[in-house]
């Protein structure tokens, strides 16, 4: 199915649903297929003298068309152009859509833009967008963002926010394995940067995420807020030379879980050892 | 500053990772706006092994990449470069670089009517997801007044082709007739400027329909010169089934095909197209009956994504069909070395893909690279044709040879092809001095005569020899036909021949007759006996020389105005 057979499906079937459709809806509807509509919302986009407010409703009757508005297609050019234009407009609400749109076509010019400001120094208030939104704009592009900039974002990062999605869009590479551990192992990081790594990590150097766990677990306890996402960090793991390293963290947890909250030896029992125990029977 | 002007081209110094992308542009921006001559330093940088690439993020390699490329619209398209440009045209689906390569055509010293059919594959590659375009400058001030759209630029540059691009005047019809209001408002006037100029222009540049096989061939060989397979030897590789084994234990014994993919790619055109097209080698390979006689295989460029279930259920749910001889690898370490022996088009940002070509190799029995494919999906059946010859040479008697070079294995597959090519010749001239009369036996007895074998008799009996030997000389010029230089040589030897037949002296026509026979029978051997690429640049000058003399004479250009726009 092309992706024009795919909006012209998505536009039948709306019109055929049997419930019965409120004014907005309507008036989307009407917009989808209304070229002149939608040119003249890129004109109240590329419009200097119009409000913040027309231009924030302009551009977001467009995403709300664009996945099935036959009209809309032959005027992406236009709107594309528009867009650009308001990567740099004084409103951040503007730029914020423009650049979370244009980004979500993965439009180079907005990708490039959104890493230069990421690589520049600069402050964060004079930045365009936030860190933590820019990380997460270029993240639907698996191929947009360097794991090195992620790397020094994620040591470096200029509000926690920053630091949870630099985590979040950091490959589990060998060469972020370092830097992941170490952020793990800092309790003074947020749980929810944190609580992603071992899963992410478990595989790259499984001996040395291993170690790490035994030791975090030994010194913190299950308790701890993270001991849950190691467990499950130990269960992902499947290469076959870390087994005599698996067995043996395995017999430790078991050791620590006479002392473990309730909450932690439901979830240890239910995902390291029922599973090997169903498979031995 | 990272870059340097030295005499009048430009040369790219020290553009690396670390350069920020403007001053790579600004590099660019010199070389076009210089002197002539500096398409050559742009032409490093077409490559996505280029270091500037490395750990670039895949769009600002693109943006990069592209504006490299628009610039040989000012600086003239060299050879080397159009497989780079068809390439995009074929299989990227960015309007950015699609853009780019309709642009970078325009700066061919004349239009060839076979790159119409690629410019054709790029409209529907991007038209789903046509954007604004920019070449200007690199650092582009949005929004623009007026801009022009990945498919406008290749509307523009079909315009420009004119009578060239008349061979595709009924796809962009059917285009139009179907699908223009689907196309943004500056597409659809670019498309039906587009046919108006191809329609209006009356000239046709009748350039010969072989010479982009041997551009592209050449230029490929020319980008591969440093490649071979052979050094890896030991280098661990891991099967689909996750079986470990050292590379010479599956790419020594007996030929092998072997691509290179991997499962994250997302271009249809590009990896997945590689893979189905593996499949399809697979099953010419069976037709030929040569199954279990070459072996095929895809190594992944991700081996850290790429596990071996990873390989396994891509392969298998792209039909393709593993076996002993038909695998999938990833190499567990030192994929650099692969990356090295074969001189691999592929750039990297961390451990992940960022850009790569499109690549098949041939090995031969030795391990040895034998043949490339590059940057165009090839066909199937040319594939195995190509392989085939490689079945010759048995591991049994490799095992007694020293190793070879890759050149001096080269070298011995052109002397067989040099001997067959030279046996038409042979026969050829063994018919212009064969006598045919008995005025020449008269001659040659008298010559002959000095070695005592001058008492030989004339005897019209010998007439059915040297029809015998026209036939001959003429069946292998039309067997060989496909193979090599088309028909013309054909042609022009039954024409040669059939003036020698008339010539003999029974049927009374004037005896001079032989003379243009003879020369229009030695010339059409001649031709077949000339290397692919020689042929073609023959015939490439002749075309010039022709088009020239055709300027010359009527004092106009044949086609439209081709170059840089004025305006630009």
């Amino acid at each position: 199915m092309t992706i024009s057979e795919y909006r012209n499906n998505l536009l039948s079937e709306i019109n055929q649903s049997a419930e019965p459709l409120d004014e907005e809806t309507k008036n989307l509807l009407a917009l989808a297929g209304d070229k002149e509509g939608i040119g003249n919302l890129i004109n109240v986009i590329n419009d200097e003298t119009t409000s913040s407010e027309e231009k924030i409703s302009a551009i977001d009757s467009l995403n709300a068309v664009s996945n099935f508005s036959p009209a809309l297609r032959t005027k992406m050019p236009e709107m594309v152009n528009a867009l650009r234009g308001q990567m740099s407009a004084d409103d951040e609400a503007i730029r914020y859509r423009a650049f979370a749109t244009l980004t979500a076509m993965k439009d180079e010019v907005a990708q490039e833009r959104l890493l230069s400001e990421l690589e520049s120094g600069k402050k964060e208030q004079d930045k365009m967008v936030p860190t933590s939104m820019a990380i997460s704009m270029l993240g639907t592009d698996e191929k947009a963002l360097p794991g090195a900039l992620l790397r020094e974002i994620a040591l470096n990062p200029p509000d926690t926010d920053s630091l949870i999605e630099a985590v979040r869009h950091m490959p589990g590479d060998p060469e972020s394995f370092d830097v992941l551990k170490q952020i793990m192992e800092e309790d003074e990081n947020p749980l929810e940067a944190r609580a992603m790594i071992p899963e992410m990590i478990n595989n790259v150097d499984p001996p040395a995420f291993l170690s790490a766990a035994r030791e975090m677990l030994q010194s913190k306890g299950t308790d701890h807020d993270l001991a849950p996402s190691l467990a499950k960090g130990i269960a992902g793991i499947t290469m076959p030379e870390a087994k005599p390293d698996v067995l043996e963290t395995k017999a430790m947890v078991r050791d620590l879980m006479s002392s473990s909250p309730e909450s932690f030896k439901t979830l240890a029992n239910e995902i390291l050892f029922e599973k090997d125990e169903s498979a031995d029977q | 500053m990272s870059t340097k002007t030295t005499g009048p081209v430009t040369r790219p110094v020290a553009l690396d990772q670390f350069t920020p992308a403007g001053q790579v542009a600004a590099f660019i921006d010199r070389v076009k706006q210089g002197p002539a001559g500096g398409a050559g330093s742009l032409l490093p940088l077409l490559s996505e092994r280029h270091s500037v690439y490395r750990d670039r993020p895949a769009g600002e390699a693109v943006r990069l990449r592209g504006y490299a490329m628009a610039a040989f619209e000012r600086t003239g398209l060299p050879d080397r470069a159009l497989p780079y440009v068809l390439e995009s045209l074929e299989s990227d689906f960015h309007p950015y670089m699609a853009a780019a390569a309709a642009r970078a055509l325009r700066g061919m010293s004349r239009p060839h009517p076979e790159v119409g059919p690629y410019l054709i594959k790029a409209v529907y590659n991007i038209w789903e997801a046509d954007n604004p375009v920019s070449f200007a400058t690199y650092h582009v001030q949005w929004p623009q007044k007026e801009f022009s759209t990945g498919l406008s630029e290749i509307f523009e540059t079909l315009g420009r082709f004119g009578g060239t691009a008349r061979r595709i005047l009924p796809d962009l019809e059917h285009l139009s007739r179907t699908f223009q209001d689907r196309l943004s408002d500056t597409a659809r006037i670019a498309l039906l400027n587009a046919i108006d100029a191809i329609r209006d222009d009356t000239c046709e540049l009748a350039t010969g329909c072989c010479e982009l096989p041997v551009i592209l061939q050449q230029a490929g060989e020319s980008e591969d010169r440093e490649a071979s397979g052979r050094i890896l030897g030991k280098l661990a590789i891991q099967d689909q089934e996750g079986n470990l084994q050292e590379w010479g234990s599956f790419f020594r014994g007996k030929p092998a095909i072997l691509a290179f993919f991997y499962t994250r790619c997302g271009n249809p055109r590009k990896c997945v197209q590689t893979v189905f097209n593996l499949t399809a080698v697979r099953d010419e390979l069976e037709s030929a009956g040569l199954s279990g006689k070459v072996r095929v295989a895809a190594i992944t460029y991700d081996s850290q994504f790429d596990t071996a279930e990873a390989l396994k259920s891509y392969g298998t749910a792209r039909r393709f069909r593993f076996d002993e001889d038909t695998r999938m690898f990833r190499v567990p370490e030192g994929f650099e070395k692969v990356v090295s022996a074969f001189n691999l088009g592929v750039n990297f940002i961390g451990t992940q893909v960022n850009s790569h070509r499109i690549e098949l190799y041939l090995l031969d029995a030795k391990g040895d690279l034998a043949r490339s494919f590059l940057r165009i999906q090839s066909d199937p059946r040319q594939v195995v044709e190509a392989v085939a010859p490689l079945l010759s040479s048995t591991p049994e008697s490799e095992s007694i040879v020293k190793p070879v070079s890759q050149p001096s294995l080269l070298a011995k597959g052109k002397t067989r092809n040099q001997f067959q090519s030279v046996s038409s010749v042979v026969l050829g001239f063994l018919v212009a001095f064969f006598p045919k009369c008995p005025v020449c036996w008269a001659s040659y007895m008298s010559v002959l005569g000095v070695a005592g074998t001058g008492s030989i008799p004339y005897s019209p009996w010998l007439l059915p020899v040297i029809v015998l030997l026209l036939s001959t000389n003429l069946y292998i010029l039309y067997r060989r036909a496909a193979r090599r230089n088309g028909l013309f040589p054909f042609w022009l030897s039954t024409l040669g021949s059939l003036f020698l037949l008339l010539s003999i002296p029974y049927l009374g026509l004037p005896r001079w007759l032989v003379i243009p026979g003879l020369g229009l029978l030695l010339t059409g051997s001649s031709l077949q006996a000339l290397s692919f690429s020689s042929f073609n640049k023959l015939k490439l000058f002749f075309s010039e020389f022709r088009y020239r003399f055709f300027q010359k004479v009527t004092g106009k250009p044949r086609g439209l105005s081709f170059g840089p726009r004025p305006s630009d």
